[in-house]
């Protein structure tokens, strides 16, 4: 048996098992699409599932960025980071800083040589409008007894 | 302008309309491809379980009319949605197609050849081309029936049926040759 005579077989044996045709059919499957009609236009209609995705992992993508530069900021990057942008670039330095946005306080500061050895004192800010500044008198007295209580000869520096 | 009748509308626009939402397009298309589709679930499973398979695959191809692919013929793609809804409905019963009417597994010896019958037994003869398709899905596996179906009943290209069975050409050939292969014996 040849190709052709093969495959004319096999159609003949097909068609011969063909069955009487229920026109029901058509009517249940047309019954069932306008069911899935029905069902669709009642349902709410939500965005397709891809633009769903999509939303969500760039939602994530900018979560993770700025998770990931607020990781990365040393603790003077974050307090200069919510100050105006040309504020932040030129101020890194705290002290200048304080002095800057904060005018009434101030530091104090004078070098003394204790046994040889040059030191500077810095006594931290003070709130101008509250305390009175400490007189380098008073400073050098606090040294002067720290001197007198390790026995070591002082010279000051900075009058 | 005198309008097309039904029988004489391509699929595409067929397609074209039920992408818009109009079922009255897809209804030729039911109208079109229901008798082949109920054959072809005929061939493993009861008549009123293909005609359940053949209401399944036109509401799984209404819903997804959308991922339809123009490259393919409508009848090809719909072959896909039917080959799976069979298949699954295979897996579900756990039982060799059309056995369940035997409940023994045909031997290819038990089988009279058909050249070999004496002239006298016409009715026999036609009697054995009837059943031939019922022999067939008894004797070989499930995935080879279908090729043949495909390749010889409803004249798919090896490419088709490929896309169908979401196999290789060179697979589809395997599952033809093979198939063929042990009808030989039953057709020569």
């Amino acid at each position: 048996m040849n190709e052709s005579d093969f495959k004319g077989y096999l159609q003949i044996a097909a068609r011969e098992r063909e069955e009487p045709f229920s026109v029901s059919l058509h009517a249940r499957v047309m019954e069932a699409i306008e069911k899935d009609k029905r069902i669709k236009s009642c349902q709410p209609r939500f965005f397709p599932l891809w633009v769903r995705f999509a939303a969500a992992a760039v939602l994530l993508l900018v979560l993770g960025i700025t998770g990931w530069n607020l990781h990365k900021m040393s603790p003077v990057q974050e307090e200069t980071a919510f100050m105006p942008p040309s504020v932040a670039m030129e101020e890194k330095n705290s002290m200048e800083l304080v002095e800057r946005f904060c005018p009434w306080k101030s530091t104090v500061e004078t070098t003394v040589e204790i046994a040889g050895v040059k030191d500077t004192m810095q006594v931290a800010s003070f709130d101008r409008e509250h305390l009175p500044l400490p007189s380098r008198q008073t400073i050098k007295e606090v040294w002067q007894e720290s001197a007198d209580i390790c026995s070591m000869p002082v010279t000051w520096l900075l009058e | 302008m005198s309008q097309i009748p039904e029988s004489q509308i391509p699929d595409s626009t067929l397609v074209t309309q039920a992408l818009q939402g109009d079922s009255d397009g897809f209804e030729v298309l039911v109208l079109r491809y229901q008798s082949t589709l109920l054959r072809y679930f005929r061939l493993y499973h009861s008549r009123e379980d293909a005609a359940d398979l053949v209401q399944e695959t036109f509401l799984q191809a209404w819903k997804g009319i959308s991922r339809y692919d123009s490259r393919w013929c409508f009848s090809t793609w719909l072959y896909t949605i039917a080959s799976r809804q069979s298949a699954m409905l295979l897996r579900k019963t756990m039982r060799h197609p059309m056995r369940g009417c035997s409940e023994m597994p045909v031997e290819l010896e038990e089988i009279p050849q058909l050249a070999t019958l004496p002239a006298d037994s016409h009715l026999e003869r036609e009697e054995e081309r009837r059943n031939l398709w019922t022999k067939i899905t008894a004797l070989l596996p499930w995935p080879q029936t279908e090729t043949l179906w495909l390749f010889y009943v409803e004249e798919k290209s090896l490419r088709e049926i490929a896309f169908i069975q979401k196999r290789t050409v060179s697979g589809v050939k395997t599952l033809l040759f093979r198939a063929r292969k042990t009808l030989q014996k039953l057709l020569k």
